[in-house]
């Protein structure tokens, strides 16, 4: 549990602080969405699944 | 809206707040729940999130996001933190993390100016949630003034609650199931709020992404930071929201003190990361149409102005609700908890010194009074000022001091005292040299040459010639890095710290001091908790409710009147033997163990080896008779050649039967041999129902020579076992019964819990009651047999793991049972 957890939060550190300037350079996107939110709650989402598929049975 | 029916919703949800927390006394259950523990950590988002995200959002794009980045990332690591800080925090009955570096580098000045600065740091912090409160009601009711007297209201209300719910017993690491099951309920209103004002926004304004993207002023808003100290903010920022999330003293109140359950953590970990994505949702689209609808409005108040616009009236009160409901549980959970902190580490000291210590509840609940009046004093001070506006991220770095001295205490053995208190000296001046004072500048407190500095080096928003990083970064970076650099640096260099001085004390004087202090309920509860410790483990369990509920100095000291120092020559000895009692004790116990495994050993040798004696007696015996009588017989043949034919055909018979008598004994004493030596069973596996038909078949000629039918109910069985020694107890047991019988044998196989369970029941007399016991000991035959078949039977059924005995009843009726997952193997049955 505990080398998994910490493997979540690393990937989750990567995720939040990668320079996201070298990435999301555009205003417009998919379903004219910027795409730096999409990429931003889109990963927040994809960390919670995560997290809750690792800690739902503790 | 009319202000009176504003001020008559306010006072109805905060009636209704009162009755959620009452509720929750009364039915105490409610608040273990995981979800509530999960909604309670939400005490994290407050006015500032509620009506201030929206803003942040408005002015500087995505760096809104970061303050909620970062509690997702420490809640990923609840197993380290969080599970460490619930136990140690159980253990000691820590209310702060102040309390934890008392505990953790012993009575200095460190606590105390932890908590010191935790008050005057948060402040401001508090100062706008009061603010957010009243510039929400005069915007609704659309007055300019008294903005202050809807504050002032508001704090005597807020602190009426704190007190009610917080302060009902002298204990403040008690849990208080009323005021965290009504902060769970208000995050839900202000989660709801803001999603209901979101929904609506854009169902009757429609999508603004399109338009934002056609205005070019509002491209920044959606694009990250640029270069190298827009990624370094944003990097800063997500740092700089974990620690304040993991070291606000509202979030250790909820999170560990209120705890109820540490198996609530994981999920928690992420039930509140799903919440404030949720409640993070509405935000850009809020912010968004703001600017394009509403551009001279303060950003701010869109939450608000939105709905207002839409031609929603009672979703804006909804709003307002919402705003309401983010302050007051901020301010009233904050409030208590930096009540406690003044009270534990600067109050009650002083109370003791002037012998007051009774009157500490009452203080305790001035103290709330105090702390949410002096935050609506510097409302009233600061008023608009830049510092009241900033301060929620330097209110953030403050906290974030705490950080090295905390963390590294919790995992580095090296950590001394030394290294924290100098860390967090020069952590809270560089706070206040690039944070504070600049911003009391900006405010006109201070004059503006303050923000110049004495030399190009020593810009306060700029050291060491520092460019291009906004303040909150700069002050962070610079005043942490240094903390954490002198932390570990003068640490090391004071690794020799004397160790702190234990205390003894009897547990019957430490229960009265507890009593006179704490109560009777406290010291029947300590009076459980010390039964079978030593004095210093009872001491130091006194003084963990003492600290719990005075502060750690005051325990401390109040420790002195009925504890000695443990003898200083005896000190190192002391210390060691604590370290190495539990390793001790354990082997002591092992060693106990072994000793007792080696007697019953020795035991069971001697009766082997006098079981070896009689059974060697007992064949000697055995075939003495027979041979006597073979040799007597042989003799009368040899002796008199003038027998009669018939009585020579008697003898011969006779001769005939003693000699196979003699060979049956040895045969079974040579089967016993070879079960002493042989090889250990072989195990396989097995069909039971297969062998069980087989013995009967085997059995069935003798069977049939008698005139027994043999009769069989099988169910089909596997099992891993030594087949052939099976077949062999089977054939005994089965042997003997069709010597016994009248009419009939049967044979049962089942299963019984974990082992297969043979029954061999006859209809002959059964084992006479006085026989029954010796019936298994060998030579012990009751139809002229050997006497060795059930004892033979006996040993191979323990061999196998199993047990042959005796069922009561009448008729014969053996049982032989064999695991059905065999584990052990010993070839002697033990």
């Amino acid at each position: 549990m505990k080398e998994k957890a910490f493997a979540l939060f690393l990937l989750a550190l990567f995720l939040f602080t990668l320079p996201l300037s070298l990435l999301f350079r555009g205003v417009g996107g998919p379903w004219e969405l910027p795409p730096l939110y999409l990429y931003l709650f889109g990963a927040w989402a994809l960390v919670v699944l995560l997290a809750f598929l690792l800690f739902r049975r503790p | 809206m009319s202000p009176w029916a504003l001020l008559l919703g306010l006072l109805l949800y905060l009636g209704l707040l009162f009755l959620v927390a009452l509720w929750g006394e009364s039915r105490p259950r409610l608040a273990q729940n995981p979800w509530v523990y999960a909604l309670s950590l939400a005490v994290y988002a407050t006015a500032w999130t509620f009506l201030g995200s929206a803003g942040r959002a408005a002015t500087e794009g995505a760096t809104f996001l970061p303050i909620y980045l970062g509690p997702t990332l420490v809640l990923l690591l609840w197993p380290w933190l969080h599970g460490r800080l619930l136990a140690l925090a159980r253990t000691h009955r820590l209310t702060s993390w102040a309390d934890f570096l008392h505990l953790r580098y012993g009575p200095g000045p460190l606590a105390p100016l932890a908590a010191g600065f935790l008050v005057v740091g948060l402040l401001p912090y508090l100062a706008l949630q009061l603010k957010a409160i009243a510039q929400a009601f005069l915007f609704l009711s659309g007055e300019e003034a008294p903005l202050a007297d809807v504050a002032l209201l508001t704090a005597l209300l807020l602190a009426l609650f704190a007190i009610l719910f917080g302060t009902r017993r002298l204990d403040p690491s008690e849990r208080h199931p009323g005021l965290v099951l009504a902060v769970a309920f208000e995050s839900l209103v202000k989660l709801f709020a803001l999603l209901l004002v979101g929904a609506l926004v854009l169902l009757s304004l429609g999508n603004p992404f399109p338009r934002a993207q056609a205005e070019p002023d509002l491209h920044p808003l959606l694009l990250p930071p640029e270069g190298l100290s827009g990624h370094l903010a944003w990097v800063s920022l997500v740092a700089l929201s974990s620690l304040a999330f993991l070291f606000l003293p509202r979030q250790f109140h909820v999170a560990v003190v209120e705890s109820q359950n540490p198996r609530h953590l994981p999920h928690a970990a992420w039930a509140f990361p799903l919440y404030l994505l949720l409640i993070n949702l509405p935000i850009l689209p809020l912010a968004l149409w703001g600017r394009l609808l509403l551009p001279g409005e303060n950003p701010d108040l869109y939450v608000l102005a939105l709905p207002l616009l839409a031609g929603s009236p009672p979703v804006a009160f909804l709003a307002f609700l919402g705003a309401v409901s983010a302050a007051t549980a901020m301010v009233v959970v904050e409030g208590l908890s930096l009540s406690i902190l003044l009270s534990n580490h600067l109050l009650s000291p002083l109370l003791l010194r002037r012998r007051a210590l009774g009157s500490l509840l009452l203080w305790r609940r001035l103290a709330i009074l105090l702390v949410l009046l002096l935050a609506y004093l510097y409302f009233r001070l600061a008023g608009e000022a830049y510092a009241l506006v900033g301060m929620g991220l330097i209110s953030f770095v403050a906290v974030a001091q705490l950080a090295p001295a905390a963390l590294l205490g919790l995992f580095w053995k090296g950590a001394t005292g030394a290294g924290a208190l100098a860390g967090f000296l020069a952590g809270v001046a560089l706070w206040a040299y690039t944070l504070f004072l600049p911003a009391l500048a900006r405010s006109g407190f201070l004059p503006p040459l303050f923000l110049e500095g004495p030399h190009p080096l020593l810009h306060p928003e700029g050291l060491l010639g520092l460019k291009g990083l906004d303040p909150i970064t700069h002050g962070f970076l610079v005043s942490l890095g240094t903390n954490l650099a002198l932390t570990l640096g003068v640490s090391l260099f004071t690794r020799k710290e004397a160790p702190l001085g234990g205390r003894t004390g009897e547990v019957a004087a430490l229960a009265a001091l507890l009593e006179r202090i704490l109560g009777k309920e406290v010291a029947e509860a300590f009076l459980k908790e010390a039964e079978g410790l030593s004095g210093t483990e009872a001491a130091l369990r006194a003084e963990a409710f003492l600290s719990s509920a005075l502060g750690p100095a005051t325990a401390r000291l109040l420790l002195l009147s009925v504890t000695e120092e443990a003898r200083e020559e005896h000190k190192p000895l002391l210390e060691e033997a604590a370290r190495e009692s539990k390793a001790v004790r354990a082997y002591a116990q092992a060693l106990e163990r072994a000793q007792a495994e080696l007697a019953e050993a020795y035991e069971r040798l001697k009766a082997l080896d006098q079981a070896k004696d009689e059974l060697l007696w007992a064949v000697s015996h055995e075939l003495k008779t027979p041979l006597t009588a073979v040799r007597a017989l042989a003799e009368i043949l040899a002796t008199h050649p003038d027998l009669s034919e018939e009585e020579r055909r008697r003898f011969t018979a006779l001769l005939a039967k003693e000699a196979a008598r003699l060979s049956r004994l040895v045969e079974e004493v040579l089967r016993y041999a070879r079960l002493q030596t042989g090889p250990a069973p072989k195990k396989e596996p097995t069909d039971l129902k297969a062998l069980a038909e087989e013995a009967l078949s085997l059995t069935e000629p003798l069977a049939r020579e008698r005139g027994v039918k043999l009769e069989a109910a099988l169910l089909p069985l596997q099992a891993d076992t030594d087949r052939d020694r099976v077949l062999q107890v089977l054939l005994n047991l089965l042997t003997n019964a069709v010597r016994h019988a009248q009419s009939r044998v049967r044979l049962e196989l089942g299963a019984r819990g974990q082992e297969a369970l043979f029954r061999v029941l006859d209809d002959g007399p059964g084992v006479p009651k006085e026989a029954r016991e010796r019936i298994f000991e060998p030579f012990q035959s009751l139809a002229g047999g050997t006497g060795l078949g059930l004892y033979l039977a006996r040993r191979l059924a323990e061999g196998l793991g199993g047990r042959v005995y005796l069922e009561e009843g009448e008729g014969g009726a053996f049982a032989f049972t064999v695991p059905l997952e065999v584990n052990h193997a010993d070839p002697f049955g033990g």
